[in-house]
């Protein structure tokens, strides 16, 4: 029980990490105001915001599934499946309605064989989903082998235009998430589940029912960012999402999600993606290779999980 | 006395089942032992095939060249190919076919370094071996089939150059280090543009991801707004470049090339997206380098290095090479 208690944090504690964030944000932001020039105009920020829209839908299910003390590798080839789902449909010239309803229902149901896999099969979360992350990318590769998924209809682009639209479609499934964290039973179950799975149990919260749902809304999460991702470049290849359920993870450690489960915030998250979008923008600007870009985002990953791990061995 | 009946019956099915076998496998053998006496006059020849991966529409095209030439020519054809560009996925097919035995190997090398190992295993097992698109420096590889990047690219600087009058900033995204390919088309194209004092070229790894390429654009193009080309080593990334130019209304200011000439960038051409494009053939490519392998395995003297040409293609010539 004392756990529990423990781990669902206090206002004061939440607080002070959202703060941490945005500190950690704005330090980077400015630092890179005073470095490059090009850093300093609205639409800089306005196309960092476009660029991160992507990113931020998948970290937004992939911080449900982790607050749950789950983890699901898979987000990246589901992105890359929902993307080639919607460009086939587009290709073979269905409508809009079709394409798009058809790659979210497979990121639904890809979440949905992550989430039975891991509550029936007793496999960890870690090994099932890197099974499913490797299986997904194959049936990808299969569906978009070759066929050339470019120039979609105007309406479909619309979705990707600019910073407005990727903006409005991030901060729509940011409120969705918010709201079902902190104002529904299945919101806050998850960080029972996540504190500790068995006093949950024990407190009569269904916690395998619960944990098929998260890894469910990670799937659909990660289809509707593949979806944005053919809206905004206007062109699918299958290796699309490469390497970005880590991507993900880190926007979400960054932000003050644990990795073990029962703590952690989808708005902080946001801003941990911001944090790592800004630097990769910021050091291109500068002139940096990609290869130091990778470094930079190791780095600051590390020691955004050390302040965490410091403060709360502190507040012990 | 029952017991010898049976034992009787038994032995002499055994044997008859035995006959059969063997007489089906002899009729197998008499039968690819003739057809080869037809076309080849010798034995029939396995040739494993590992392309770069089975996603890319180059590769597909000359994966399926190849596999032709190979029915024409009676060879026994393994498409080893894996789906990703993976150095270790492709290392592990080539070793298997080491393992599996056998005559030559046609291979489009994903990294020009990593098969030493690989190669010397198949020279000592006497594999001969011809590689395609991606040199890779080894004694045991009998020739080398490719569009000479390096003029390819030339051709791609030299249409940018012109669109500029020689004057100005050209970002050039590079595929992944470590490949020939890569350096080879960022050197050809770099070549060119050095010679005019009033060019400048910026260069950056965007390791054959279109995805990299429109953000590595989004931002260059940020911090240089007075930039007038921009040159991608693979079609896939001069689309997504594309967009963020179009993104930033900048479409009609900045020239925009790219390599591979796959159907996304051919549509962008003709719609005025896109400036231009390189066209390899895989098709000769992927047919010429199986003939190659087969005239050497049968004793020829061949080449040790075949030039394939590439050509522009522009808003001038690309319709006949539009698929519907």
């Amino acid at each position: 029980m004392k756990n529990f208690i423990k781990n669902n944090q206090s206002f004061i504690q939440q607080a002070r990490k959202s703060l941490q964030a945005v500190a950690g944000l704005a330090l980077i932001t400015i630092i890179f105001m005073l470095l490059v020039p090009s850093y300093r105009s609205v639409g800089n920020f306005t196309d960092i915001l476009a660029q991160s829209s992507v990113l931020a839908i998948m970290a937004l299910g992939t911080t449900v599934v982790l607050i749950s003390g789950g983890l699901d590798l898979s987000v990246g080839s589901i992105l890359a499946l929902c993307a080639c789902m919607a460009g086939t449909v587009l290709a073979a010239g269905l409508p809009i309605w079709v394409a798009i309803s058809l790659a979210l229902i497979t990121g639904l149901a890809v979440g949905l064989i992550n989430g039975l896999t891991v509550v029936l099969t007793g496999v960890p979360p870690f090994i099932a989903t890197m099974g499913m992350m490797m299986i997904v990318r194959g049936f990808a590769e299969m569906l978009g082998k070759g066929r050339d998924m470019s120039y979609f209809p105007e309406g479909f682009k619309i979705l990707g235009a600019g910073w407005v639209a990727p903006s409005i479609i991030a901060g729509g499934a940011l409120v969705i998430i918010m709201f079902i964290m902190s104002k529904t039973k299945l919101g806050f179950n998850a960080y029972a589940i996540g504190g500790n799975s068995e006093v949950a149990r024990l407190s009569g919260i269904p916690v395998n029912r619960n944990r098929i749902i998260y890894y469910s809304i990670g799937g659909i999460l990660a289809g509707l960012a593949g979806v944005l991702e053919a809206a905004r470049l206007n062109y699918v290849e299958p290796n699309y999402g490469l390497g970005w359920e880590l991507q993900a993870i880190a926007g979400a450690v960054i932000g003050g999600t644990s990795l073990f489960g029962g703590m952690g915030g989808v708005g902080r998250t946001i801003i941990g993606v911001l944090i790592i979008r800004s630097l990769y923008a910021g050091l291109i600007q500068i002139g940096v290779d990609s290869y130091w870009q990778q470094v930079a985002i190791g780095t600051v990953i590390i020691i955004a999980v050390w302040i965490d791990t410091v403060q709360r061995k502190r507040s012990l | 006395m029952k017991r010898n009946n049976l034992n009787n019956y038994f032995i002499t099915f055994v044997l008859i089942m035995l006959f059969v076998i063997i007489s089906g496998c002899q009729k197998k053998q008499m039968d690819s032992a003739s057809k080869s006496e037809l076309n080849l006059g010798q034995k029939t020849f396995t040739i494993a095939y590992v392309g770069y991966s089975s996603t890319n529409p180059f590769w597909n095209a000359l994966a399926a060249s190849a596999r032709k030439s190979a029915k024409n020519l009676s060879i026994n054809f393994l498409d080893l190919t894996a789906s990703a560009a993976d150095m270790a996925q492709q290392k592990t097919a080539v070793d298997n076919a080491i393992i599996r035995g056998v005559d030559g190997l046609l291979i489009g090398a994903v990294d020009s370094r990593g098969l030493g190992d690989s190669f010397d295993k198949a020279q000592a097992a006497g594999i001969q071996i011809v590689t395609v698109d991606t040199r890779v420096d080894h004694p045991a590889v009998r020739s080398h089939i490719a569009t000479d990047n390096i003029a390819a690219a030339n051709l791609a600087g030299e249409y940018i150059a012109e669109r500029l009058n020689n004057k100005g900033k050209v970002l050039i995204l590079g595929g992944s280090t470590g490949s020939q390919t890569a350096d080879d088309r960022q050197k050809g194209v770099e070549e060119i543009l050095h010679r005019h004092t009033d060019m400048e070229t910026i260069f950056r790894v965007a390791n054959w991801d279109a995805k990299q390429a429109n953000e590595i654009t989004n931002n260059v193009l940020s911090s240089n707004p007075d930039l007038r080309a921009i040159f991608a080593a693979c079609d896939p990334m001069i689309f997504t470049a594309m967009q963020a130019v179009k993104a930033k209304g900048k479409l009609d200011d900045v020239v925009l090339v790219g390599f591979d000439a796959i159907p996304a960038v051919l549509k962008a051409i003709k719609a005025g997206d896109v400036d231009a494009t390189v066209r390899q053939d895989p098709e000769r490519m992927g047919k010429e380098g199986m003939e190659l392998l087969v005239r050497h395995l049968q004793g020829e003297k061949i080449p040790t290095h075949v030039q394939i040409s590439a050509e522009i293609i522009d808003k001038t010539n690309v319709i006949p090479f539009l698929t519907k």
